[in-house]
């Protein structure tokens, strides 16, 4: 509604997601992924007061809990001082002091606009937060003067909601907003008669069928056995020693309930509707 | 210390009291502009009404919706260090209304907006 043009351009759904593993974890790995260091793929909408703040470990930046590397903040500009190679202006966001952003000129190439936007400019920077010697600065690679000065308020929104979504999993579900929320909607159909607890027991984890990793392993299991009695509670103990006897048994309880499966012989074999023969 | 090297919390008209003696930043509609050119009246996205006054008297004529940077005066009037004009000749009107709704988001989300630079290592 405020603009059509780059306002939005970082904010569609792929833009904040921080797991690649998101809502596509394969059933095989179980609770394997976000080990270990993940780059982080996304620009993240900022203040310069969370820039200015953020935590440094060697070369990773931290805004609480989320990862900054690319960003974007909108501010005026205050100062400006043109050099040979670069442009620096302060950019002031009323969170703090003005950053310091800098904008490398290249000299070669005409496409290039390497005119000075003057100071009082509202403009919105995207880059990448640079610190030396304890300074912090933006490495801009796009400078663009604000025609639509609601994108001031766009992106005060914007960096409230990214830096909620951003956050830790479980806050994320709640402040989501619209976009989470028409997607999570979709998802929880399946899980919506059984147990939700069951369902959302690894809310981000999510495949695409509604199922959880330890349903979605359970139910491949029961799949893939031929016999015709189908295949015992005590057999997928053994195939899968990473689960308790208890989630095995919750898990088959909420696919019955789903009619993924049923039992055959006795209350503990069970086979899958799935299977035509 | 400057008041351009501090924080400078967005408010409305509603929260001025709150903010005596500290930098704000106040947008609102250009009401009225006494003769002097050194006092005018905005209106917030709510209608509510704020004064500010300047050092120096206005050498322009001043309309449509500004961003004033300044201190609150304990009589609750804005003492400004500076004002910009948020432009509108675009065609793309501001929104203040809008913005007075965002004004309320990052005040009810200062851990996500903060308006201040934490000294954490």
């Amino acid at each position: 509604m405020w603009n059509q043009g780059g306002g939005y351009g970082e904010s569609n759904s792929g833009g904040y997601t921080q797991s690649p593993g998101g809502f596509a974890s394969p059933a095989a790995s179980q609770g394997g992924e976000k080990k270990g260091r993940q780059r982080a793929q996304q620009i993240v909408p900022c203040t310069v007061s969370q820039l200015m703040s953020a935590a440094q470990a060697e070369d990773v930046f931290k805004v609480g809990e989320v990862e900054v590397a690319q960003i974007t903040i909108v501010g005026i500009i205050r100062t400006t001082d043109k050099s040979m190679t670069n442009i620096q202006y302060k950019v002031d966001d009323m969170t703090g002091p003005p950053m310091d952003v800098k904008q490398w000129v290249d000299t070669e190439d005409p496409s290039v606009d390497s005119t000075v936007i003057p100071p009082g400019t509202y403009v919105k920077v995207s880059g990448n937060l640079r610190s030396f010697q304890n300074h912090r600065s933006v490495v801009a690679f796009s400078v663009r003067p604000l025609e639509d000065m609601n994108e001031i308020t766009s992106h005060m929104l914007e960096v409230v909601q990214a830096h909620m979504l951003l956050s830790k999993p479980q806050t994320s579900m709640v402040g989501g907003g619209g976009g989470m929320n028409t997607s999570m909607a979709s998802l929880s159909r399946p899980g919506a008669g059984g147990s939700m607890g069951g369902g959302y027991s690894g809310g981000s984890d999510m495949s695409a069928n509604g199922l959880s990793p330890s349903q979605n392993q359970v139910l491949s299991l029961i799949r893939s056995c031929p016999d015709a009695q189908g295949i015992s509670t005590q057999d997928l103990k053994q195939r899968l020693s990473g689960m308790s006897l208890a989630v095995i048994k919750q898990a088959v309880e909420f696919l019955s309930n789903e009619g993924h499966i049923f039992s055959t012989i006795d209350e503990d074999h069970f086979k899958s509707t799935d299977n035509d023969d | 210390m400057s008041v351009f090297e501090s924080p400078k919390a967005r408010i409305n008209s509603s929260m001025l009291s709150q903010y005596i003696s500290r930098p704000v930043c106040f947008v609102g509609r250009v009401e009225k502009v006494h003769p002097t050119g050194k006092l005018f009246t905005l209106s917030d996205g709510e209608g509510k009404f704020a004064s500010v006054e300047l050092n120096e008297p206005l050498d322009e004529e001043l309309s449509g919706v500004l961003e004033v940077v300044g201190t609150v005066s304990n009589k609750g009037t804005i003492m400004a260090s500076a004002y910009n004009i948020l432009r509108e000749d675009k065609g793309i009107p501001f929104d203040l209304e809008l913005y007075n709704e965002a004004l309320k988001v990052v005040h009810d989300f200062p851990q996500h907006y903060p308006f201040e630079i934490a000294t954490s290592g």
